[in-house]
């Protein structure tokens, strides 16, 4: 009991150890995971504002360099000698041949189109028409759907004055696919989303083919809002706020369906209430960031799994190596029988805690010297294993068989009470060991003496039944040997 | 060394689980039955193929017959064929190219944004066939003309019936109160549109008092979350004086939460012509209003065009829009808005 205690403890000590290694190994990894996590965040914050800043610069640019290509034409007007409407829109019409602008056309103070129809229709239908001709300056539309081409444009219109009096308004429908244009990064893979947002309705439009919308999509902020996980809500309104308090420019995190996103805005001067939005994946900016960061834990990980399987296996051999050493520590190591100690211990640990009837026996080669002096050592040590072989044999299913010293052997028979059993047992063992072929010299003749007791009506220690056993064979060797006797 | 033993077959158990979980998930959908076309007449008339996203439905079935009549005044043969819903678009792409082998003379399809359907629109315009979008239009793609609502104007309209009931209802411009929107799904751009356009108007015209709630409601096409949205409304903003569906299920779904707990003084503004709009328009007791498409027209003018088209024709606007029209109880019963409502 005491060598099973023990290994419990060492077992015990082996799985603390490798339960804090696997907690500290845990630990490295989060913190890791958690540091390597913040400076995504913190990188994605500063590319979104960034990249931003940079599109929203070419965006500003492109529209700056089309409202001063359409000033450019209304100023000619303004200064050129021709009155008739029509004449101004043959101009016009020249101009738009070799620019970006989709259509073109002038607006006579008396609200009549000079373009194509369905320009006009579109004027009429946003209520665009009379805002162009009210307004003392250039104004720029917010996108809307070209009936003429089908595609998403802003209309600029540029009021045109002679001699200090309004002449009309020049119109140019610009595709909002130039603008797209401007507002792409070849190098963001489509992985980047960017949008024209309108601070006061919260509109967005899709500026770029992107993983999350096709350009020139719609949507909306409150509904995009109200996708966001709880804790992001508070800080996007926040962030619109601003944008509708005209703060220029702004990056905000936030989570939609467990995803982190990264969005920086800035303010387009031409536009009025107009921003630019870019919004940006953890998965997708920092692609290569995150890559790295999904390897180093992945290679963590393995790394953590080789280790904590190498723990177990070299904890299976030291066990099993264990094991081997108690092995042989209570093993004879001639006959292959447990030893006197060994044999001691089990049989006392079964009297203490079997309850089962049991016998127990020992036998003693009969003239052991004889056979060491005639037939040299080693046929005497033949002959012992012949003995341990036999013995093993008719008693290792119902018993335990050990070699007490020199040519003694013991036997203890568990839950056997039957005395026939026994002399049976014994009977075909006598015949078994008749003889043995040694070595040199041939067939050579053999017996055993034996002596048992029984428990408990012999005796009900181990020390009891070594004495009463040993009484029996001390009788049968009396008696000339080669016999069995139970304790009388 | 048992123990080493044991553990290497306990992983490669895990790992021949997790291979059986995965073939599992693997197995293939059930079979998908969708309409077909028939087979063509030979008569020497132009062959128009139709291919629409949805039938059986009063829209999608008005639609058709827009484009029937169209198709006997120009004298064509009309093929209709479609998927009975939106949740296999990919059959559309199957129909376009299935009509594109059918040697057709035009073809009219209502699209959907996905792969399969920019590949199917490529290969028609490879084939030279007049392309003609109806009901959605896509954007970034090629095609001949699109008759389509346009669904950010209809969403201003939207967005202007709902200020013209508060008004109604008595709402004064310094009263505090607020509109709910409950919509679809998040992921269609017409009811992006429509949200757009609704927010557009609302920001341009409505008092700065009065406020869309920030929480935009997402049924997801169920009808009874829908109505179980509108209780939500109301449970959770006293003042609410509004609530917008911005398409037929999120209106109903309105609808219905309204007259159950008969909120006579909320304003309702949703789309298309409901059994659940009619009896809150018509009644007397709420003020409602509803969107309605004028559909018919899509089917009539796409089939026109098509016709023009075959002959060599131009087209003079690339994207018509075919209108929408407010019904409420001051219009309801005028002969032209009950022509409307029936698709006429």
């Amino acid at each position: 009991m005491a060598i099973l205690g023990r290994k419990k403890s060492s077992k015990r000590t082996y799985g603390i150890i490798l339960i804090f290694y696997l907690i500290v190994c845990v630990l490295i990894l989060t913190s890791g995971f958690i540091d390597a996590r913040s400076m995504v965040e913190a990188y994605n914050a500063s590319q979104a504002k960034l990249v931003s800043g940079l599109l929203v610069e070419n965006v500003n640019v492109a529209l700056d360099n089309a409202v001063a290509q359409v000033e450019e034409v209304s100023y000619a007007i303004a200064e050129g000698r021709e009155e008739d409407p029509e004449v101004v829109y043959e101009i016009l019409k020249t101009y738009a041949d070799r620019s970006d602008v989709h259509s073109t056309g002038f607006i006579a103070n008396d609200l009549n189109v000079y373009g194509q129809a369905g320009d006009q229709q579109d004027m009429v239908k946003l209520g665009y028409l009379k805002q162009a001709v009210a307004a003392q300056e250039t104004i720029v539309t917010d996108p809307f759907r070209s009936r003429i081409s089908a595609a998403i444009v802003i209309t600029i219109f540029v009021p045109v004055y002679k001699n200090g009096e309004r002449f009309g308004t020049v119109y140019a429908n610009f595709p909002l696919d130039k603008l797209q244009e401007y507002a792409n990064m070849s190098n963001l893979g489509g992985q980047a989303g960017i949008y024209l947002i309108n601070c006061n309705s919260l509109n967005c439009i899709a500026c770029s083919d992107s993983a999350y919308a096709v350009a020139g999509t719609w949507n909306n902020l409150a509904l995009r809002q109200s996708q966001m996980e709880f804790d992001s809500r508070n800080d996007y309104q926040f962030y619109i706020a601003k944008m509708q308090n005209g703060i220029k420019g702004d990056t905000i995190q936030y989570r939609i369906d467990g995803v982190d996103y990264t969005q920086g805005y800035e303010r387009i001067d031409k536009m009025k209430g107009w921003y630019l939005a870019v919004e940006l994946s953890d998965t997708a900016m920092s692609g290569s960031f995150n890559r790295f960061q999904d390897r180093l834990l992945a290679y963590g990980g393995l790394l953590l799994l080789a280790t904590v399987v190498a723990g177990i296996v070299l904890i299976v051999m030291e066990i099993a190596q264990k094991k081997n050493f108690e092995k042989l520590s209570s093993i004879d190591a001639m006959t292959g029988l447990y030893n006197k100690k060994t044999f001691t211990a089990l049989v006392e640990d079964q009297l203490t805690y079997g309850k089962d009837p049991g016998v127990l026996i020992f036998v003693d080669v009969d003239n052991f010297k004889i056979y060491n002096d005639k037939y040299g050592h080693l046929n005497g040590d033949a002959v012992l294993k012949k003995f341990a072989r036999e013995l093993l044999e008719e008693f290792s299913q119902t018993g335990i068989v050990g070699r007490y010293g020199g040519d003694e052997f013991t036997v203890y028979l568990k839950s056997v009470s039957s005395r026939e059993y026994v002399d049976h047992a014994m009977e075909r063992l006598e015949k078994k060991l008749s003889t043995i072929e040694l070595e040199e010299f041939g067939e050579v003749a053999l017996s055993f003496s034996a002596g048992g007791a029984r428990y408990p009506q012999d005796g009900s220690t181990y020390v009891e039944l070594c004495k009463y056993a040993d009484e029996a064979l001390y009788k049968v060797k009396a008696d000339g040997k080669g016999k069995y006797y139970w304790y009388q | 060394m048992k123990k080493g033993c044991s553990f290497v077959l306990i992983m490669a158990m895990l790992t021949l689980l997790t291979g059986c979980a995965l073939l599992q998930e693997q197995q293939p959908e059930e079979e998908y039955v969708y309409e077909q076309f028939s087979p063509k007449a030979e008569n020497g008339q132009p062959d128009i193929y139709l291919i629409t996203k949805g039938y059986g439905s009063f829209y999608w079935d008005t639609l058709r017959e827009g484009a029937k009549s169209s198709a006997e005044n120009y004298g064509c043969n009309l093929y209709v064929a479609g998927t009975p819903s939106e949740s296999h678009l990919e059959s559309l792409a199957e129909l376009m190219l299935d009509a594109v082998e059918a040697d057709a003379d035009a073809i009219i399809v209502s699209p959907a944004d996905i792969p399969q359907i920019a590949e199917a629109v490529d290969q028609v315009k490879k084939a030279g066939i007049p392309l003609i979008f109806v009901d959605t239009i896509l954007n970034g793609k090629e095609f001949d003309v699109c008759y389509a609502t346009d669904n950010m104007q209809a969403g201003r309209l939207a967005a202007k019936e709902m200020l013209k009931l508060l008004h109604q209802n008595g709402r004064k411009d310094t009263d505090a109160l607020s509109v709910g929107i409950d919509i679809g799904v998040a992921e269609s751009q017409t009811i992006l549109e429509r949200l757009a356009g609704f927010q557009e108007y609302w920001s341009d015209y409505a008092p700065k008092s009065w406020k869309v709630i920030e929480d935009i409601k997402i049924n997801n096409g169920d009808i009874e979350l829908a109505e179980k949205q509108g209780y939500e409304f109301m449970d959770s903003n006293r003042d609410l004086a509004g609530l917008v569906g911005l398409n037929n299920g999120s209106t109903v779904g309105m609808a219905r939460s309204v007259m159950q707990r008969s909120r006579t003084d909320l304003a309702l503004v949703g789309f298309d012509y409901s059994e659940e709009m009619k009896q809150l328009i018509t009644g007397e007791e709420y003020r409602a209003a509803s969107i309605v498409q004028r559909q018919r027209a899509m089917g009539y003018y796409g089939v026109e065009q098509a016709v023009k088209l075959i002959a060599g024709g131009r087209v003079e606007y690339r994207y018509v829009d075919t209108g929408v029209q407010q019904v409420d109880h001051d219009n309801v019963n005028s002969l032209y808005i009950q022509e409307v409502i029936n698709g006429q």
